[in-house]
């Protein structure tokens, strides 16, 4: 048996089965999702900077024959009714829906956590206070007392850190010890003073009716301090109207009290060595953002992203390929040439291998850009950006949302919700797909090494240049078109730095593989079967004869000033659904392996030449989002005038653009 | 210290430089850290720039150290591996006497 630690529990080990729900809030990037991760052994993810999290996620653990499902609710700094997390946040708190609340914040600066926590309390919920990261409070040399927390704020608090697990299982025992006590532990009564008091037990007096779920003191500060949701509410139940300045007046001197409350409260509990000049994660920032250093760093650090990615992966990529072509060879070896051995040879394995053979660049992504996320450079970065975005009617928030969209467009779009401008989200949302996500790279890499053997790397920098260039005129354009409006400037919390974990950085590479991977194994796969029939029948093998053939040369028209051939047409056609079905395409439509650089070279070469192949390859890196961005796009806006519009846009720029460089680059090769 | 550190990347930054314009030319601006390091007059400050640039460091002799091991598997391919320059070499011993700074610098 553990001691009873706090005293204020007794309802211990009483046996029996439930269901408990538990929502976690708490600010931004406090560590509600790793708790979340910790607590129900879910993979969500994780990243230094606020806003991570945009949509409410359930988990569920079991603890001493309870069933606890917990919801990870996204950051909010404060439970106001202004954006829309604090809406969802206060709402599902007032609904009663949760049992309990775990009220997560951060050990090593606990203010803004303790003023949200006190807004529960004064909401008469149940609530538990978890400092998490407390193996950092506990390296800085930090003292917490956690009794004298427990003493003065009124709610049972737990130390823990989802890093070592400390303190888990502690907070587990609180969470179904509590739950099973009927009423909140103790209602806590902050006493604001004479005057205000006076006014809130006037309120009181006169208050009929109830909007469900708000407890009547809570009620009557809300009105008093003029809540945009509360006050209308009060209103309409027959409360006198208030002046602004009596509104406003009172809502101050509300959080001044608390913040007097909250200091007097750390100064007890509180305890650390000697204050420092700089702390480690000032002085990493005094030159991060040095005034001259800042700006070129930032592109070093870019720069070893891009050689990692591609000059260290390339030796394991091109070992897969390898694999990859002497299992098909070996394939039609055994089956001999017939149709199932060209299922398996051209279909499965040259069109579903052709893109995994790019796993390992895209693995080597993942992880460079998880430890960039992780160690909390990031919002750095934004911050380093911010004054170039302006340029561009931009803030340096939309450049770390579009610098996601490396990885993926669709966490790019995802990631714009936080986002406070209404038209600074759109503006991000639509010019987010031209930053070239990873399910590029493959067609890249692909055209370069048949094409550019001694220059891909070079032509490879110039395409993401020109994919960032783009995005960012893009912006210009859009906002002159529809705005002509200015960008807001930057707000954001700057996180402590953090030396990534390896199981933090694992976690997060693996999970953004494996999505790539899940494409691969069904949307790819799916596609590579289609596109094999498609193209195998009903010619048995003629490619010529294909539906495939039917379709691509009834397409030939759109690119006609390109002068493309049916086969690079339709795998451009093909790979609107995801943007790696193109190599699939490719490699299936022209049928070669390409370890064989030099086949590749002279079957490609009959139809295209350098200026023609770099001109597909700017043409794939602007044309048209993925089906999944589409539709990430369609539920972030909720417009299909929108979602029209960047598709439409896309293709005309993607087109113009190419046509451009078709045009310049035919010029200086004839020259 | 940071005149050291500055005097190493600078010399490892020239060096690469012949090999691989971009990559030297990345080390020079990290050997830059160093350098304004040099002109801090507060302590705290002068140790900042130790401290970020020998991490700074820590990842390229990384990277170089890596890329070299992994270019042992080449011959698989039927190519050559990859040889050890004389930048390199200074770059990774630069590395190591990062270690060091980093590791006193942690525990300030
Ligand atoms: N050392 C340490 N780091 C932690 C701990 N908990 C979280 N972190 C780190 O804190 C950062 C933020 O964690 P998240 O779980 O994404 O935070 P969040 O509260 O969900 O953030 P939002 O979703 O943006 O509101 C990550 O870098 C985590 O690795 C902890 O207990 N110890
Ligand atoms: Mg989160």
């Amino acid at each position: 048996m553990r001691p009873v630690r706090h005293g204020l529990c007794q309802v211990a080990d009483k046996k029996g089965s439930g269901e408990v729900r538990v929502a976690l809030v708490g600010c931004p990037n406090v560590g509600k999702t790793s708790l979340f991760n910790a607590l129900t052994g879910s993979k969500q993810y994780v990243a230094n900077w606020p806003g991570v999290t945009v949509e409410k996620k359930e988990g569920v653990f079991l603890h001493k024959g309870f069933r606890i499902s917990v919801i990870d609710l996204p950051g909010t700094y404060a439970l106001d009714y202004n954006s829309l997390d604090e809406k969802i946040t206060r709402d599902y708190i007032l609904s009663g829906e949760p049992d309990l609340i775990v009220l997560v914040g951060d050990s090593v600066n606990p203010e803004q956590s303790l003023y949200l926590l006190l807004e529960i309390v004064e909401m008469e919920k149940k609530v538990i206070l978890a400092l998490t990261a407390y193996d950092e409070a506990k390296k800085m040399g930090i003292k917490i007392d956690k009794y004298e927390l427990q003493k003065h704020l009124g709610v049972p608090v737990v130390l823990v850190s989802s890093i070592t697990g400390e303190g888990l299982e502690e907070l587990k025992d609180l969470i179904v010890d509590y739950s099973a006590r009927k009423g909140v532990l103790h209602k806590v009564h902050l006493d604001y003073g004479e005057a205000m008091e006076k006014r809130i037990r006037e309120v009181l007096n006169n208050l009929t009716d109830l909007p469900i779920g708000a407890p009547p003191r809570y009620f009557a500060m809300k009105y008093l301090s003029g809540d945009t949701q509360f006050y209308q509410e009060a209103l309409k139940s027959g409360l006198p109207e208030l002046s602004e300045e009596e509104r406003i007046a009172f809502k101050i001197s509300l959080s001044k009290k608390k913040r007097e409350l909250i200091e007097n409260v750390i100064k007890e509990a509180y305890q650390s060595s000697e204050e420092k000049v700089l702390s480690l994660s000032e002085a990493i920032d005094h030159v991060l953002t040095h005034k001259f250093l800042s700006f070129p760093l930032f592109f070093a650090f870019m720069y070893l992203v891009f050689k990692f990615t591609f000059e260290t992966a390339q030796v394991f990529s091109d070992l897969l390929d390898l694999a990859f072509t002497n299992l098909g060879n070996l394939l039609v070896e055994r089956l001999g040439e017939n149709a199932i051995s060209s299922f398996m040879a051209d279909g499965l394995i040259s069109g579903v291998g052709s893109v995994l053979t790019f796993v390992p660049n895209i693995f080597f992504l993942f992880l460079a850009m998880g430890f960039l996320e992780e160690s909390g450079y990031l919002p750095r970065a934004a911050f380093v950006m911010d004054r170039i975005m302006e340029k561009f009617k931009l803030s340096g928030r939309s450049f770390m949302s579009l610098l996601l969209g490396f990885g993926c467009n669709v966490s790019s779009v995802m990631s714009t919700r936080v986002i406070d401008d209404p038209k600074e989200r759109l503006v991000t949302i639509l010019i987010s797909p031209f930053m070239s996500c990873s399910a590029r790279l493959p067609v890249y890499l692909l055209i370069l090494r048949i094409f550019f053997p001694h220059a891909s790397a070079a032509l490879l920098f110039s395409l993401y240049t020109l994919s960032i260039l783009i995005t960012l005129l893009s912006s210009s354009f859009i906002n002159w078109l529809f705005y002509r409006g200015r960008s807001s400037p930057l707000i954001i919390e700057l996180p402590r730095y953090r030396f990534p974990t390896f199981r933090n950085l694992y976690l997060y590479t693996w999970n953004r593989g494996k999505h790539f991977l899940k494409k691969a194994g069904t949307i790819i796969l799916l596609a590579s079967i289609a596109i094999w029939f498609l193209t195998y029948f009903p010619g048995n093998g003629n490619v010529e004869e294909s539906f495939s053939a039917s379709i691509g040369k009834a397409l030939t028209w759109i690119f006609k000033p390109f002068d493309y051939s049916w086969k690079i047409t339709l795998s451009l056609f093909y790979g609107a659904v995801a943007k790696e079905v193109i190599v699939s395409s490719i490699t299936m439509l022209y049928n070669f392996d390409e370890v064989e650089l030099e086949t590749a070279r002279s079957v490609l070469g009959l139809e295209m030449d350098p200026v023609k192949a770099f001109t597909f390859l700017v043409f794939v890196m602007a044309y048209i989002p993925c089906i999944a961005t589409v539709a990430t796009i369609y539920s972030e806006t909720n417009s299909l005038k929108w979602t029209l519009f960047s598709v439409l846009y896309s293709f005309g720029i993607a087109y113009s653009l190419s046509l451009l460089v078709y045009k310049i680059g035919g010029l200086v090769v004839r020259s | 210290m940071n005149l050291v550190m500055f005097l190493l990347t600078a010399l490892s930054g020239i060096l690469e430089f012949w090999n691989d314009r971009l990559l030297g030319f990345f080390i020079l601006v990290i050997s830059l850290v160093f350098l304004f390091g040099c002109f801090e007059k507060q302590r705290e400050r002068y140790r900042a720039h130790l401290f970020v640039g020998s991490v700074l460091v820590l990842f390229f002799a990384g990277f170089s150290l890596i890329s070299y091991l992994v270019s042992f598997l080449m011959p698989l391919l039927g190519e050559e591996p990859k040889s050890l320059t004389l930048g390199d070499a200074v770059l990774v011993s630069s590395g190591f006497i990062s270690i060091l700074n980093v590791y006193r610098g942690r525990r300030k």
